[in-house]
């Protein structure tokens, strides 16, 4: 129990008040020693820990198991890394934990043996964690990545086209965007749109070209007016011949094809935002009739002739609704549940001989505290903290006046599935299992029930 | 005498623990209070304390008297005597939101605010926690002595000797005796200490308590006000009711004191409009029939509020074996 921290012993307030309750630790608060009573009151509150699940840590601990607090920011190693067999990292480097108030400096441990424990008490509140699960991650869409594509594709093409966000011009985006970027300005500072230029594929001959402008030349150079005609007498300009399916082509392409800019919602679109909006409702609009899941890959046969023999086989190749597995994407549901956090780690109490604070290993289980009159947690909640717990199984401790129940909500394992279940609507089984041997209520020996 | 005022009562009688083993470093935790603190219970009210939202007895005087008004309570703390186990537990007593309610309506309790944290060191208490440790140090130092002297003179006496040295014998035996006391000391760290259940010090006088009374810390809603009603008029009919969430309902009716007897009921409290699905029904007469209860459809009638004669309207459900 407790933690050593710059050379001093600390005890968590639970882990104080148990002692207290077991007689071994005597608490002085400005030089009086606290009662029972008084390490109630004072070590139990919503910031640290509730009557609750104190009672939860209590009677575990009387039990003989070794119970620590869950420290949320530990990082559970991914099914991937499980399955590598990674050794574990046991720390976050730079983690702190942060003291919120000493309680008193006077507080000192009973004499005896227990003297080398510290001086202070301290309440220990978690600090804020930050989850770096990759999944999590902002969606990052780099304006220079798309600025480095250059603008060779036809905005028409570009408006049905599959991908979104990374294939689109820079160049459209100005015509699109009424007022273009500040970061695009601040390059060249001249006025192109005052500065003309020539355009030497007209058939409205212009002989040569001006002088450009000397303002815009470095010092020395001087260039004179350029003269193009022999070089415009090599390009081929030849009006184009077109046969007459070729002109039938075109028309029937233009026919259907749109300018995006014509559209007058499109135009509305004040940025690339509001126009994926507008794609987004667009396409749910034309495919609201069919599930959309249905038409995203290739459509085949579900089975190839032939290539079954049992029925079973058969079933099974046909599961065209796959079962879900308990963890299945759960990194899709994103953060938080807030009315059920795992709280402690429960180490069997045969291990309690080579038990390391450095190095607890791998908990028996995993402890969440409700109460009767919290909802009972959802399949979103549970799922998350199955996830955040990894291979350890979650317990659940309801706690009904001072009588314990803990039970594990689990996934049924497939092979006590039945076949026949694996069609839709069965993709799931979550078992409630209660453990009988340690939901002993208080007054189980005794009390007629 | 049953076994839960046993356990309530064991803190408040129990002396100091025996300091006699030098080597015995204890911190022995029993009630601060004398007999004197209390010397006439039925006429204190019971104390009740808040520890977040939970209502909780710490005294046994408070104990003893709330179970002789049939509340009943779940002992949640530690005993002091044996510590690391979960058969029995001792106070503090963890009351039901309708117990402790029902004990202040009927004026009987008294809800202590949880205190507000001093930080003012107290001197005197300081000189007087003091004072009290050296004169319990003196005690047992004369019990520690006693203890050796008894020891010794047994482990002397009983060496197998001829009659006619008994003199000899016990004139050497006085001398280890007298030296024995010259030389004793009983050394600071094997004094055993005492560690307070409940709160030492003086209480807050009536007006104070007055002034400070607790506002109750949990909001009431529609549910717990129909759970209270049901336990109000339960406890008129003279049941005894603890929790129920083992079996999935809101009370256990026991017929007299539950170390005595079996529930016969499992009570829920279910508000009168309140539509059922059947299947909730079946299952819990299901598991009536099973642990061999009666399921207790409470409801509280909507008409008379705050009658004196509460009308609760019972319905049992029970599973015919017919076939």
């Amino acid at each position: 129990m407790g933690y050593a921290e710059r050379g001093k012993q600390f005890l968590l307030p639970e882990e104080a008040l148990y002692l207290m309750e077991c007689g071994n630790v005597q608490v002085f608060y400005h030089d009086l020693p606290l009662s029972i009573q008084e390490g109630y009151e004072r070590f139990l509150s919503q910031d640290t820990m509730n009557l609750q699940q104190y009672q939860v840590f209590g009677h575990l601990k009387r039990l003989g198991y070794v119970v620590t607090r869950f420290d949320p920011g530990s990082r559970i190693p991914s099914l991937y890394e499980r399955q590598l067999n990674l050794p574990q990292v046991s720390d976050r480097p730079g983690r702190r934990l942060k003291r919120k108030r000493s309680l008193s400096s006077a507080s000192r441990q009973s004499e005896g043996e227990e003297g080398q424990v510290g001086e202070n008490m301290e309440v220990e509140q978690e600090d804020e964690v930050i989850d770096q699960r990759p999944d999590s991650r902002p969606e990052l869409a780099p304006p220079q990545e798309q600025e480095e594509r250059p603008g060779t594709r036809d905005p028409v093409e570009m408006e049905f086209g599959s991908d979104s966000a990374p294939g689109r011009s820079w160049w459209v985006e100005q015509q699109v965007d009424p007022e273009p970027r500040p970061t695009h300005r601040s390059g060249p500072r001249w006025d192109f749109s005052a500065i003309s230029f020539p355009d030497l594929g007209c058939r409205g001959t212009l002989p040569s070209l001006a002088a450009p402008d000397p303002a815009f030349l470095p010092g020395p150079l001087s260039v004179g007016p350029c003269d193009i005609a022999p070089w415009l007498r090599e390009l081929n300009s030849r009006d184009e011949r077109l046969t007459h399916r070729e002109r039938e082509r075109n028309r029937d392409r233009a026919r259907y094809r749109r300018d995006v800019n014509k559209d007058r919602e499109v135009r509305r679109c004040r940025n690339w935002a509001d126009y994926r909006h507008l794609l987004e409702r667009r396409s749910q609009r034309s495919h609201r009739e069919r599930p959309a899941h249905l038409w995203e890959g290739e459509v085949k046969p579900l089975l190839q002739p032939g290539l079954y023999t049992s029925p079973g086989e058969l079933m099974n190749g046909i599961g065209v609704i796959q079962t879900s597995h308990f963890l299945e994407g759960v990194s899709r549901l994103g953060q938080g549940s807030e009315e059920c956090d795992i709280f402690f780690n429960v180490y069997q109490p045969d291990t309690v001989a080579d038990f390391k604070k450095t190095s607890p290993g791998k908990p028996y289980s995993r402890m969440c505290v409700c109460s009767f009159d919290s909802p009972v947690p959802d399949l979103r909640t549970v799922k998350l903290l199955a996830f955040q717990s990894g291979d350890v199984p979650v317990t659940f401790a309801v706690v009904d006046h001072g009588g314990h129940l803990l039970l594990h909500l689990q996934e049924l394992p497939a092979a006590h599935r039945p076949v026949a279940l694996r069609a839709p609507g069965a993709s799931r089984a979550v078992a409630i299992r209660q453990e009988p041997h340690r939901a002993g209520n208080r007054g189980a020996g005794r009390r007629p029930a | 005498m049953d076994a839960h005022e046993e356990i309530g009562l064991e803190a408040a009688t129990e002396m100091v623990s025996n300091p006699s083993r030098d080597g015995e470093t204890g911190v022995t935790h029993h009630d601060s209070e004398t007999g004197t603190d209390r010397s006439a219970p039925m006429h204190e009210k019971i104390g009740v304390h808040f520890c977040g939202s939970t209502p909780l007895l710490w005294h046994a005087a408070d104990v003893k008297a709330a179970r002789g008004t049939g509340v009943v309570g779940t002992l949640v703390g530690s005993l002091a005597r044996q510590p690391r186990q979960n058969n029995r537990l001792g106070r503090p007593l963890e009351l039901l939101q309708e117990e402790a309610r029902l004990l202040r309506d009927t004026t009987q309790a008294v809800l202590h605010p949880a205190p507000a944290s001093t930080d003012a060191a107290n001197l005197q208490g300081v000189e007087q926690y003091l004072e009290r440790l050296e004169q319990s140090y003196e005690e047992q130092r004369t019990l520690a002595l006693q203890e050796r002297k008894a020891m010794l003179l047994r482990a002397l006496t009983q060496k197998p000797g001829d009659t006619d040295e008994i003199e000899s014998v016990d004139q050497s035996v006085q001398d280890r005796l007298d030296a024995l006391e010259r030389g004793f000391s009983l050394p600071r760290s094997a004094m055993a200490v005492q560690l307070n259940t409940a709160r030492a010090g003086l209480s807050h006088t009536p007006e104070e308590r007055h002034f400070l009374a607790a506002d109750w810390p949990q909001p009431r809603d529609e549910r717990s006000e129909t759970r209270f009603r049901v336990f109000r008029d339960l406890r008129r009919q003279g049941f005894y009711l603890t929790s129920a969430g083992k079996f999935g309902g809101d009370y256990l009716v026991y017929p007299g004191d539950p170390l005595r007897f079996h529930a016969h009921f499992i009570a829920m409290c279910v508000p009168m409009e309140t539509p059922t699905p059947l299947c909730d029904l079946l299952a819990l007469s299901r598991l009536g029939a099973n642990v061999k209860k009666t399921i207790l459809l409470c409801s509280p009638s909507d008409d008379d509020e705050g009658g004196e004669e509460e009308d609760v309207v019972y319905t049992s459900l029970q599973w015919s074996g017919m076939v």
